[in-house]
């Protein structure tokens, strides 16, 4: 057996708000350099999950383990800055530029101005967008092109760890299918661990590499792409 | 901006420090007031002293307490009004008695009468006492039907209404008006009887009858010099030049100079003094003050408390916003208070500062800073709760810690909001700072007070154009900066 680190890790979490259990005794793990998506209808808790690997939450029980070592919530503000974050609707800032946005990351860390420059345009021609949009405000750019600039900004510091939280869920059909192959073309360039947070078990199809099914609090499934196959039918029944 | 200011202040203290002491004389905000306020700083200022002028300070009260703060050093005060309504009726009023009384108590003096009783009165139209038959005081008891109308001061004065109407056993219920207008509802007849001066110039003009006091329930009113200890002895001997000079009806036609003829105060007071040779003649330049440079030094005093107070007010405001904004619980009772504040009438909250701050810029500072904290405030929280969640989470997840995210997103963010704020604190600071003048802080008030004093709206409107162009010069002001520091897309629709 390899001796590879697990990146993230769920031991025995549970997580509730008060009487309200949100997450009830999740035990599982996620490969490296894999997608996993994480399946689940709206309000199943999908989403807690994914804020815990970040610490935007704490396990109320049980412990979260990022590569074999228990989160350290002291540090969690240094640890953030080494894992991308995107949420749905893009969560771009409204009042920076595309390249303030995308730099943000970049200036929390204290980098330098003309380093991240340089990493702004490089991503940005990874996903195939004009450099004049640099100096653009984001409500200036179509629903697909602010996701890319989103994708852009999440992996700024080329975190292991991406965690992203419904990123398509707004777009339309023709436009997702085009940011599914940008995604894919920059997982297949530097593959890295990510976490996708969606409703959609077509999307997770697609991107995914192995799939975690939370139901009514509770990890009701998981596995690979076989496994996702044959709960097809059962998952779109519960939807 | 700051440092600018702190020198500006620096230097004004160092100045006052170096120069001779200057004198300051106070006065109450009515025609009379002025008049003879005016004269005591002639006076002085003839004597070779620095003079700085107080006037249009509240009332009674107001000038008591700014002499016996040191905010003033002197002014023009009447015995009776020392006996009843300073000393609460502890002594009688006349000049031995209230001078032994002043200087135990309060390390204050008073000067030799200065000839006149300006005595209360209840004065009527003479066409209006003919016909009704009324000549005395007593005769009012019979002729429940003709209205009264007081002016506040003399409804609430120990010596006013409350202590007259049990003597004569009046039984009207008197309505409350403005004393500048109570000569004008008495000649359209919505009242019958007013209170007035003795001396008041409008008793001629407007073919008034004084009632005799036939139960002598009012004190004698001597106009006096009123001023603190330690006074220097060549100030108190101009002073004095003012004792025995003025007769009763040379004040009733020094008032109505002032009303009817329009003419200044300063010009009264000094033509009045230059006539009874008790001050040299002035070349002309020397005493052309032309209204022009009144009204930038006015506009200057304006616009520094404004700036001040605004300034303050944002200072602790913000900050105190970004604290109790993640505090719910903190941040409601913060609102309430300031939200008190705000219920409490403006002039009102100018008089409380008096005993705790005295008169002048410092207590009206305090006040209008007081007045703007709740909108800075108030917008500052409300434009910090009202950034996007999502966004938040984001700034979050991002690895952004505290500072980072007010400094990236939520500040930014809540510019808009708080920006919108700091106008409208602006713009009442603006308003309110015309308030100012009743404690002596200055400012285009300075002309509103004297001209609702002097029934001058010439005057009135030279206090108030400005402050009203004052106020839309702070709108557009605004509008530019929020130009400059808020995208176009995220800027919030104005009126």
């Amino acid at each position: 057996m390899e001796s590879i680190p697990l990146p993230i890790r769920f031991d025995h979490v549970s997580f509730d708000y008060g009487q309200r259990p949100v997450l009830t005794d999740i035990s599982c793990s996620i490969a490296g350099h894999s997608v996993v998506a994480i399946l689940g209808k709206s309000g199943s808790g999908k989403s807690t999950l994914l804020e815990l690997i970040n610490g935007i939450v704490r396990p109320v029980s049980g412990t979260v383990h990022l590569f074999d070592r228990p989160l350290d919530y002291q540090q969690i503000v240094m640890l953030r800055r080494k894992i991308g974050y995107g949420v749905q609707n893009t969560g771009l800032f409204p009042h920076l530029t595309v390249g303030e946005n995308i730099g943000m990351p970049g200036v929390i860390s204290g980098a330098a101005a003309d380093t991240i420059h340089t990493r702004v345009t490089e991503l940005l021609e990874l996903v195939q967008l004009d450099r004049s949009h640099i100096t653009k405000y984001p409500h200036a750019l179509s629903g697909g092109e602010q996701q890319r600039v989103s994708l852009c900004r999440a992996m700024f510091s080329n975190p292991p760890i991406l965690l992203m939280d419904e990123p398509f869920s707004s777009l339309d059909y023709s436009t997702k299918r085009h940011i599914y192959t940008h995604f894919q073309a920059l997982q297949k360039a530097s593959p890295r661990t990510v976490v996708l947070v969606t409703h959609d078990w077509e999307e997770a199809m697609l991107l995914a590499d192995s799939f975690l099914w939370i139901d009514q609090t509770r990890l009701r499934a998981s596995g690979d792409r076989a496994a996702l196959s044959a709960v097809k039918d059962a998952y779109l029944q519960q939807l | 901006m700051i440092r600018s200011i702190v020198i500006a202040i620096c230097s004004v203290l160092a100045l006052s420090a170096v120069g001779q002491p200057v004198l300051r004389v106070g006065a109450k905000h009515f025609n009379e007031g002025y008049i003879l306020g005016e004269m005591q700083a002639l006076l002085l200022e003839d004597g070779g002293y620095n003079v700085e002028r107080k006037f249009s300070l509240g009332g009674t009260a107001v000038c008591f307490e700014a002499l016996a703060n040191g905010a003033i050093d002197i002014y023009p005060e009447y015995t009776g009004t020392i006996a009843a309504e300073i000393l609460r009726g502890a002594v009688p009023a006349t000049y031995d008695s209230l001078n032994i009384y002043l200087k135990a108590h309060h390390d204050l003096h008073i000067s030799r009468p200065f000839g006149f009783n300006n005595t209360y009165a209840l004065v009527m139209l003479k066409t209006a006492a003919s016909r009704y038959g009324v000549h005395t005081i007593s005769d009012l008891r019979t002729q429940g039907a003709i209205n009264l109308g007081l002016s506040y001061e003399f409804l609430k004065r120990q010596d006013g209404w409350q202590a007259l109407a049990p003597v004569y056993g009046l039984q009207q219920r008197p309505v409350g008006l403005e004393h500048g207008l109570a000569y004008q509802a008495l000649r359209d007849g919505s009242i019958g009887v007013t209170d007035a001066y003795s001396t008041d110039g409008e008793i001629e003009h407007f073919g008034l009858v004084l009632l005799t006091d036939d139960r002598s329930f009012f004190p004698r009113y001597e106009a006096v010099s009123f001023y603190r200890s330690g006074l220097p002895e060549g100030a108190i001997r101009q002073l004095d030049k003012l004792t025995g000079t003025l007769t009763a009806g040379e004040m009733q036609a020094l008032n109505a100079k002032a009303i009817f003829e329009k003419t200044g105060y300063g010009q009264i007071a000094y033509d009045f003094l230059v006539s009874k040779g008790l001050i040299q003649r002035k070349t002309d330049e020397d005493r052309r003050t032309s209204m022009w440079s009144d009204l930038v030094r006015h506009t200057g005093e304006h616009l520094l408390l404004t700036v001040i107070a605004l300034l303050v007010s944002v200072v602790v405001a913000v900050p105190l916003g970004v604290v109790v904004y993640r505090l719910p619980m903190a941040s409601r009772a913060i609102l309430y208070v300031t939200g008190i504040l705000q219920t409490v009438p403006s002039i009102a909250l100018l008089a409380l500062m008096i005993p705790l701050f005295g008169i002048g810029a410092l207590p009206a500072v305090i006040a209008l800073f007081l007045y703007a904290l709740l909108p800075v405030l108030r917008n500052t929280i409300s434009g910090l709760t009202t950034v996007d969640p999502a966004l938040k989470k984001v700034a979050i997840g991002m690895g952004m810690n505290r500072w980072q995210q007010l400094r990236y997103v939520e500040f930014p963010l809540a510019l808009p909001v708080l920006l919108t704020g700091i106008r409208t604190a602006a713009v009442i600071t603006v308003g309110t700072a015309t308030l100012a003048a009743f404690i002596g802080a200055g400012g285009l008030g300075e002309f509103i007070v004297t001209g609702l004093a002097l029934n001058d709206s010439t005057l009135i409107l030279r206090g108030a154009v400005p402050a009203a162009l004052l106020a839309i010069v702070i709108e557009l002001l605004f509008e530019w900066i929020e130009r400059r520091v808020i995208p176009a897309h995220l800027r919030r629709r104005s009126l």
